[in-house]
This record gives C-alpha cells, sequence and structure tokens, in this order.
C-alpha cells in the first residue's frame, strides 16, 4: 500500500542520488554547454534574452472570465 | 461570462473520472491536493476543474483505473516522427530516466539514461536532456535569488519578495495562481525547465540544428501530467516571438508542442516495436545531452533546492562546496529545512541563509504559506513540489497496479 508506493519513491530518488555521484560534473555553473549556450546566444543570466527566453510572469487566476 | 481558473487556448478538463468504473471508494479525495474531487461516498465522483491543478495523483492511486487524461499527443507524435520535413526533439526529464525502465521489465529506479537516449533515437527524436535547461533554470533562478537576497540586505526599495519559492513544478505554480495570488511576487520568474527547453531548441537549438524553426516540433517526455497545461498556456510561445521580432513571419507555434508521460513515451515505443531493455545506448547528437549531477536530481524532492545552493554558494564566496550532499533536504519528511552560513564577498560579511523543501504539498505548504502572509516567516528560499517524494512519483510515471492499490495516509 503506501509502503509500496515509498518503495518506488525511494529506489527512483536512488537511481538519481546515483546519477548525480557518477556524474563528471555535479555543478549547474560548470556544464559547458550551458556556457556555451551563454557565450554563443543567451548573454547572461538575467540579461536581456535571458528576460525574453526564459523568465516569464504569473497570473492571479482568481479572476480570470471565459 | 462565468469565472474560470483558465486562459483561453489552454487544456482544461485534462483529469476525469469515469462514472462508470468509479465506485465512490474515496481513495482519489486522499491523494487530491486541492480537495478538487466531489462525490458522496459510494456515489460516483468528479473534478471540479477549476479546483484541479492536473498532477494526477488521483490517478496513479485509484484502485479500479477510473481515472483517465482527456489529452494525448501519441498520435500526433507519431505522425510528426514520420515527417521527413520535420526536426522532432525529445526533451526528457530528469525522472523519466529512472522509472521508465520499469514498463519493460527492468527493475524499479533502474537508470537507463543511454537506453532511453538509444531508443528515441532509433525512433527518430533528437536528443534534449532537461536537465541541460535544469542547469539553465539553476543559472537564471540562482542568479535571481542571489539578487533578491542582496537586494534585501541592502534595503532597496524595490527588492525582490523573499522567500523566493521555486517555480519549476506547473501543479504548484497553478496553486498558488488560484488560491494564494497575494503570494506571486514570491514565486521566482525563472520559467521551469520543460519551458526553457523549449524556448531554446526553436531558438539556439535552430542554429546548432540548422533548421528553420517552424521545421522544429518540440515534445517534452514528462514524468509529469500537469505539465500538459504548462505547455498550453497561451503565453509560452517565446520563441515566436523572439523570431517575429527579428522579422520573421509565421503563424504562433508554442514553445513545448506536445508532452508525452513516462507511461505514453513507454507505449510509443512498443508500438514503434522498440525494446528500450535492449536498446543501443546512445550519447546523445549535440550539446543539449550535456547535464551535470545538479540537474539530474530536479526529479526527486529538495534536488532544485541542493542545486541551487551549490551554485549559490560558489557564486557568493568564490569557492565549490567542500561537501556537495545536501543531506537535510534529502528523504521523505513533508517539509525539511537547512541553514548555510557563508562568507559573501559581495557583501564583505557573513550570511546566514535559511531554505525550506516542501512535497506532497496539499498536506504540507499551507502553514508555511500562513506564516508567510503573517510576516512570520523566516525563510529567504522555499522549493515546493506538488508530488510527494517529488517528480519521480508524478501523476505520469508506470503504474503499479498489482494487488491492491497505494491507498492509506503517509
Amino acid at each position: 500500500r503506501i509502503q509500496s508506493r515509498n518503495d518506488y519513491i525511494n529506489a527512483r530518488t536512488a537511481g538519481l542520488y546515483k546519477d548525480d555521484a557518477i556524474a563528471a560534473l555535479r555543478v549547474s555553473h560548470a556544464n559547458p554547454a550551458v556556457a556555451k549556450y551563454y557565450e554563443e546566444f543567451g548573454g547572461k543570466p538575467l540579461g536581456h534574452t535571458s528576460h525574453e527566453l526564459l523568465h516569464t510572469h504569473f497570473i492571479d487566476r482568481t479572476k480570470l472570465k471565459g | 461570462m462565468t469565472a474560470t481558473t483558465y486562459q483561453p487556448g489552454e487544456i482544461s478538463g485534462l483529469i476525469e473520472i469515469q462514472a462508470a468504473k468509479c465506485k465512490g471508494c474515496d481513495a482519489c479525495k486522499k491523494f487530491c491536493p486541492t480537495g478538487a474531487i466531489e462525490g458522496a461516498s459510494g456515489a460516483a465522483h468528479r473534478v471540479d476543474h477549476d479546483k484541479c491543478v492536473g498532477c494526477g495523483q488521483c490517478m496513479i492511486n485509484c484502485p479500479f483505473d477510473a481515472i483517465e487524461e482527456t489529452h494525448s499527443a501519441l498520435e500526433t507524435v507519431i505522425k510528426k516522427l514520420a515527417d521527413k520535413n520535420t526536426t522532432v526533439v525529445g526533451i526528457i526529464a530528469p525522472a523519466v530516466r529512472v522509472a521508465v525502465g520499469e514498463e519493460f521489465g527492468l527493475p524499479r529506479g533502474e537508470l537507463v539514461t543511454k537506453k532511453l537516449y538509444g531508443a528515441m533515437n532509433q525512433a527518430g527524436f533528437k536528443i534534449f536532456d532537461c536537465n541541460f535547461a535544469a542547469d539553465l533554470t539553476i543559472m537564471e533562478e540562482g542568479s535571481e535569488f542571489i539578487h533578491r537576497l542582496h537586494a534585501n540586505v541592502q534595503g532597496d526599495k524595490d527588492a525582490g519578495a523573499l522567500p523566493q519559492f521555486t517555480s519549476c513544478c506547473p501543479a504548484w505554480v497553478r496553486y498558488l495562481e488560484t488560491k494564494y495570488p497575494s503570494l506571486l511576487p514570491n514565486l521566482s520568474t525563472a520559467k521551469s525547465p520543460q519551458q526553457m527547453a523549449g524556448t531554446v531548441a526553436k531558438t539556439y537549438g535552430a542554429k546548432v540544428y540548422n533548421m528553420a524553426p517552424e521545421q522544429i516540433f518540440t515534445v517534452s517526455v514528462m514524468p509529469c501530467t500537469a505539465k500538459k497545461v504548462e505547455a498550453s498556456r497561451p503565453e509560452f510561445n517565446d520563441a515566436w516571438s523572439y523570431h517575429k521580432e527579428h522579422g520573421r513571419h509565421a503563424d504562433s507555434y508554442q514553445d513545448v508542442d506536445a508532452v508525452l508521460t513516462t507511461r505514453e513515451m513507454s507505449q510509443l515505443l512498443k508500438l514503434l516495436n522498440i525494446d528500450l531493455a535492449t536498446a543501443d545506448e546512445f550519447d546523445g547528437d549535440s550539446l543539449f545531452a550535456e547535464y551535470t549531477g545538479a540537474g539530474t536530481i530536479f526529479g526527486a524532492t529538495g534536488g532544485v533546492m541542493e542545486a541551487a545552493v551549490r551554485t549559490a554558494h560558489k557564486v557568493l564566496t568564490g569557492e565549490e562546496m567542500a561537501r556537495l550532499e545536501l543531506e537535510p533536504v534529502r528523504g521523505l519528511q513533508g517539509v525539511k529545512d537547512a541553514e548555510i552560513t557563508l562568507f559573501d564577498k559581495h557583501l564583505g560579511q557573513n550570511v546566514t541563509v535559511k531554505v525550506a523543501v516542501v512535497h506532497d504539498m496539499g498536506n504540507n505548504v499551507e502553514p508555511l504559506l500562513n506564516d508567510i502572509m503573517a510576516g512570520t516567516s523566516d525563510y529567504h528560499f522555499i522549493e515546493v513540489m506538488n508530488c510527494a517524494g517529488g517528480c519521480v512519483n508524478g501523476g505520469g510515471q508506470p503504474i503499479d497496479r498489482s494487488g491492491s492499490s497505494w491507498v492509506g495516509n503517509i
């Protein structure tokens, strides 16, 4: 029952922590592909392009009409 | 005009209870984070779609298989894969790689990243690991947190609200939007990894793939049903807006064209006669398959916070953390917290950052929100995930229907 569910959660979580433990790089700021993205295209975190493409705004959904 | 919690064009009514199959056992109600399921015990239940956040927890916990999703992109994706003029980009969420193997007879929790890449490559997908976008999320959301922290310490007038909430989980975002709109300023403005991935695939990715953006069809593979609703939000067409500003004219398209759950990806591979268990391993076909350990742990409760702390530590102190594991935010306790004291070289002083991690949102988040509204919360950064355990137990993951259901309290 609930224990069975938690067995799944624990097994899958262990799989992700294993993926982290065996990773050559373990911190986001060291990802060379992310660095390349910013260098060739995205500029800087929180920069103009980031605001345009990687950030959003949230909506008060208690007031929507349809 | 009737009030609704949905915007025009959004998927609404994703989760439905089939009256003919429902026994009125109330199991689903125990797992619904928002009290969206109506109906007396013993009578067929129904979903109040304005309250529903689309998480699918009712569905994976129904003992009678009576709850279904009303939207599936499976057939559309198969057609796109067969279309020679379309490049289909598969965006793979962290939690999929430790669950999809279960659908192919592999042990629960087995890590199958390279086999999944191989199977999806065989099916015709380009590989875009959402873990790359998770790393990107940390760069944006972590920078935003540091900006808010510094502005608050320095007493800037327009310093952003603290605590900052994570914004990766679409069920949590919708919950806040429908129930606590006064706290929206606390939500990080960073898009979720899924939405960053879709936008990047159709902007920078168009250069990487050397393809017209209109020919790129993005399919995310998610442990989550609520991601389908998120992808359909009308404002998530930023790649189209970007290209339009740069003089490209086309009909509007979404950043993420289709969302498949882990279950639906398994069905797709089976329909194409691809056995994930025996698939050749594949390393990926672009820089979008490069990710770090910080990106992959997003799929577990506490993972986003742990990843953010690793990067914030480096940015604030100039040094990497001596030990990367942040044990206090791991595990299945409903609310976890940690204090990190470090020397902030920009402020020239020690700062103590207090963080909290919440999962199984419906049972755990309200007391923290009440503290914040009362002005008595001393947290700076809070991760919230709707599902118990985080995305590994999302509503889109494989369901074990052998024996009894997972009814009960945690």
